[in-house]
């Protein structure tokens, strides 16, 4: 009797999930011949896995879906932590806010990526923004001081603030920890010093240090958009997820914080504890869980992650590492794609099993790091 | 420093004064100027934070919304103006307006994204896959709940193991098995193969635990069959969860668009909304206020859904996700 109930959902569960996981295992020891239609498989043994282990482009996309991972973990939490706490005051309107951040939740992935992309694409908002941003730090004074003088005396001074700042802080920071402090040697200190300030100088100002490396970037983006440049498509594909998905994260963390009894913080106020203090020592202890679950959560959307780069990047921009053209966003959901579009169906079955076996270790892991119950 | 000393010193402690109101009764008032004044201090820096978190609160939102305001500011702009800076009319006459914004571009695409096919296609694939897999997860989640059978704990760990397994594994030998089954480019095709909901399994089980056992009973002790007992008593009791998976299933289909593009051919009758805009975004991807507008189409049915049943949705994705 109770297997007539279970029926029409066990039927489905045993042809649709259960069985595709022993299916595809015999699919990955197979191999899509001649037309690439499903009727020409063929037997090819361990070959699949021989290539995927030796296919760079798989790797790269292994190592990109972990770039993509460590992004999205940390922003994710950070940015619904911050609304959750935000949110847990005596506001009015709380409804309304809790709506309108959960709201780009439940909507098409695909659609939102489409308006990120126009937000993204050339000439379009965020190049508007970078534009600005770089025609300011490239903005020859000299050359304009007799065109705009009130200009290039703004850009210079304003340019000054800024490099001033970035030396006081190096001066700051080094003049915390001389060298004398280390080394007995007086002489030598002195020459430690001189090389610690210059190796630090170069690194900053230097023509390939940081800020040259900056506004490399940012010129790349003004001219190919911030999706087109290889450096940025990345954080800026995460940045539209984080924004569309830190609404669900905020719900969890209300949950939690709201569950946490007020006589706890009232306790930690008797003892003289301030905002900070609590926070760290009552609120983040006690929404571990959410943070152990959405780092859990965030490491399979990462290994799920298709929609998104469908929408917005289709896999590029290419960069060439080590004389090898790859896609900056080609994560290995949509490299599963790639390979399907191919019909290399053996391939792609070998691919899943793989990313199975990851995934499987890297929850175990998160597991130990991560658990809740200590 | 002097005099403000000597006023303390005349009125040490506070004085109650008090005031006759209009119903009559005595109510007291605090007239300390130092308590005063700290009082003010404090209610200063109240109105400061709430400034701050008020501010903060909207800024948040503003971010969170920009992509949706984008999208219709762009998709009402006269075409070819996409990326102009103009969002404020000259004038705030017809023709100031009508100047920066149209409505040409939504009847357009309804004219050339056959939006009203895709709009068919996607609620008749995300209704019938919501009704038919609810009453699995019903079924199998009752059974779950108040039954024993052989194999019970078996294949409860077996739903365990597989909910783990990221959805993108399944993509390749899914498509197979479908294809396999003569579904490719078919309703069956598109609805069947993502029917078994072991979340919803789940969260239904939960729920129907908290039945009580007597119900069932007393209503077979007056003749009613097994079916009876779960129409009858257990589905409208579990109501509530019902109407949250349903609504959660029909969200999870109606932009289940990875399925949706492999199991359907380009072109095709039954293409749904999304997989509908990929594909017209190919020709007309430059033609952002047409995109835009084609994208208003597709959220604005999913956000009407959301708003009128928040509570639902809200609750059901957030209490499945912090599971037992």
């Amino acid at each position: 009797m109770s297997y007539l109930f279970l029926a029409p959902f066990l039927t489905v569960f045993l042809v649709f999930l259960a069985y595709p996981i022993v299916y595809s295992f015999f699919l990955s020891f197979q191999e899509s011949g001649t037309g690439y239609s499903l009727n020409s498989l063929e037997w090819v043994g361990l070959k699949n896995y021989f290539n995927l282990f030796t296919d760079i482009e798989f790797l790269w996309a292994v190592l990109m879906t972990f770039y993509y991972a460590l992004l999205i973990m940390p922003l994710g939490i950070l940015s619904s932590l911050v609304l959750a706490i935000l949110l847990n005051n005596k506001i009015s309107f709380k409804n309304v806010f809790r709506s309108a951040y959960f709201l780009p939740n439940i909507l098409d992935m695909l659609v939102i990526g489409i308006i990120w992309t126009l937000i993204y694409s050339k000439d379009g908002v965020v190049d508007k923004f970078i534009k600005i941003i770089f025609d300011f730090f490239t903005f020859d004074f000299l050359g304009n001081i007799t065109n705009s003088f009130f200009l290039s005396v703004f850009t210079l001074f304003t340019q000054g603030v800024f490099y001033g700042l970035i030396l006081f802080f190096i001066y700051k920071i080094y003049s915390n920890f001389p060298m004398s402090r280390y080394v007995k040697n007086e002489k030598m200190a002195h020459i430690l010093d001189i090389l610690v300030y210059g190796v630090t100088f170069v690194l900053i100002f230097g023509s390939g240090g940081l800020l040259g490396g900056a506004s490399k970037v940012l010129g790349s983006a003004v001219n190919n958009g911030v999706l087109g440049t290889p450096a940025t498509c990345m954080p800026a594909v995460v940045f539209a997820l984080v924004v569309k998905g830190a609404g669900f994260g905020m719900i969890l963390f209300l949950a939690a914080i709201q569950n946490i009894s007020e006589s706890v913080y009232e306790a930690a106020d008797i003892d003289g504890c301030n905002e900070v203090q609590k926070f760290f020592y009552i609120t983040l202890p006690l929404v571990k869980p959410i943070i152990f679950f959405m780092a859990v959560t965030g490491i399979i959307g990462a290994l799920n992650a298709f929609t998104e780069i469908y929408a917005m990047t289709k896999g590029g921009p290419i960069m060439t590492v080590f004389g090898k053209s790859l896609g900056a966003t080609k994560l290995t959901g949509y490299y599963l794609f790639t390979k399907w579009e191919q019909s290399e169906f053996g391939y792609a079955a070998a691919m899943s099993y793989a990313l199975l076996v990851l995934t499987i270790i890297i929850s175990k892991i998160q597991e130990k790091v991560l658990s809740p119950e200590d | 420093m002097s005099n403000n000393n000597e006023k303390i010193k005349k009125q040490p402690d506070a004085v109650l004064v008090p005031v006759p109101a209009q119903d009559g009764a005595a109510v007291i008032k605090h007239e300390d100027p130092v308590l005063k004044a700290k009082m003010h201090a404090l209610k200063y820096n109240r109105i400061i934070t709430r400034a701050i978190l008020y501010f903060m609160l909207t800024m948040g939102a503003l971010v969170v919304l920009f992509p949706l305001v984008w999208m219709i500011l762009t998709a009402m702009k006269q075409p070819g103006t996409a990326f102009k800076f103009a969002f404020i009319p000259e004038s705030l006459s017809y023709e100031g307006f009508s100047k920066l914004y149209t409505l040409e571009n939504f009847k357009k695409v309804f004219a050339e994204f056959n939006f009203m096919k895709y709009f068919f296609n996607s609620i008749i694939v995300a209704s019938l896959a919501a009704v038919f897999a609810t009453t699995f997860a019903c079924m199998a989640g009752y059974v779950f709940a108040k039954k024993n059978f052989i194999y019970k704990d078996l294949i409860f760990y077996m739903l365990v193991a597989t909910m783990m397994i990221p959805g993108m594994m399944y993509l390749v030998p899914q498509f197979v098995i479908t294809v396999k089954l003569g579904w490719f480019d078919t309703y069956q095709g598109l609805i069947i193969p993502h029917l078994a909901n072991i979340f919803g399994v789940f969260m239904m089980r939960q729920f129907m635990r908290s039945i009580p056992d007597s119900l069932i009973e007393a209503a077979k002790l007056d003749g009613a069959s097994e079916w009876q007992v779960f129409t009858i008593i257990i589905v409208p009791m579990a109501m509530p969860i019902i109407v949250t998976l349903f609504l959660l299933t029909f969200l999870f289909h109606w932009s289940n668009f990875i399925w949706q593009l492999v199991i359907t051919k380009p072109g095709s009758a039954i293409l749904t909304i999304p997989v509908g805009l990929a594909y017209f975004s190919g020709p007309h991807g430059s033609e952002w206020e047409l995109m835009m507008a084609a994208s208003c189409f597709s959220i604005i049915p999913m956000a009407i859904l959301f708003l009128v049943a928040q509570n639902f949705f809200i609750e059901g994705m957030t209490k499945g996700a912090v599971k037992e």
